[in-house]
């Protein structure tokens, strides 16, 4: 059972508290057992639906059906550390808006469980530090 | 451990049958745990009783049927009402599951953590 999770803030919006993303047990396993497609094929899937939301058509967007069979038959990027996962999984579930700006603080991080508050009011009153 | 791979699986009278896609269970209360899960890549815990399903494949379209139980307010405790739960958003990656206490009738209270929240995911 892994015991990194990733806390983040939306920068699009500054008043949310900071949020706690838990790894799959399971997910993680298929990561390092080397299972995963290359990341490109998720943000092409990821690009395309925001560009159908973007466009008002979200409600009957389908993705392209060679776009979509690529997440299972794509050749695999081979077996990834644990911190590998971590990264690939920032990458796959939190917004790009977050980690692939440079803003003049951190709006995420890769931390141990023990360091995240088990209270919630202490959880909610969270922000990320340098 | 074999595994067995097919695109659609049918009675023998040609019924078509769909298990869940997806499916998580998180506890909200004290640390946010994910406790198991099918084809979920990640739960983020967005604020009381706000929470965000990942999926670990993207589905072709939103056109996917979400199911929520909600959860115990105490650990393994009914809390003498119903609680709500629902879908606040949905897309072909993610799925988001917020729940609330119960009010009275159909009325939805203020947004409560929970433990043993679920969500399964129908889809073709």
């Amino acid at each position: 059972m892994t015991n990194y999770r990733v806390i983040y803030e939306d920068p699009d919006h500054p008043e949310q508290t900071a949020m706690v993303l838990v790894p799959s047990d399971n997910w993680l396993s298929d990561a390092m057992d080397g299972k995963l497609p290359p990341i490109s094929v998720y943000w092409e899937l990821q690009d395309d639906e925001q560009k159908a939301i973007d466009e008002g058509r979200h409600s009957t967007f389908k993705h392209d059906p060679s776009k979509w069979e690529k997440q299972f038959t794509a050749p695999r990027i081979g077996k990834l550390t644990e911190e590998e996962a971590m990264e690939y999984l920032v990458m796959k579930d939190i917004p790009r808006r977050v980690w692939s700006v440079e803003y003049n603080r951190p709006m995420f991080k890769i931390v141990k469980k023990e360091q995240i508050p088990t209270n919630r009011q202490f959880r909610n009153a969270w922000e990320m530090t340098q | 451990m074999s595994t067995i791979k097919v695109n659609t699986l049918q009675t023998t009278s040609g019924a078509e049958l769909s298990p869940a896609k997806i499916w998580g269970v998180v506890s909200g209360k004290s640390s946010f745990t994910l406790h198991d899960d099918v084809n979920i890549s990640s739960a983020t815990d967005s604020g009381t009783g706000r929470y965000t399903f990942s999926f670990g494949i993207t589905l072709s379209n939103t056109n996917y049927c979400p199911t929520t139980s909600d959860g115990y307010n105490i650990v393994n405790s009914w809390d003498q009402s119903i609680g709500f739960s629902r879908v606040p958003f949905r897309s072909t990656t993610s799925a988001g599951i917020n729940t609330s206490t119960h009010i009275s009738g159909v009325t939805a209270g203020t947004e409560e953590d929970k433990d043993k929240l679920s969500m399964a995911i129908f889809s073709n």
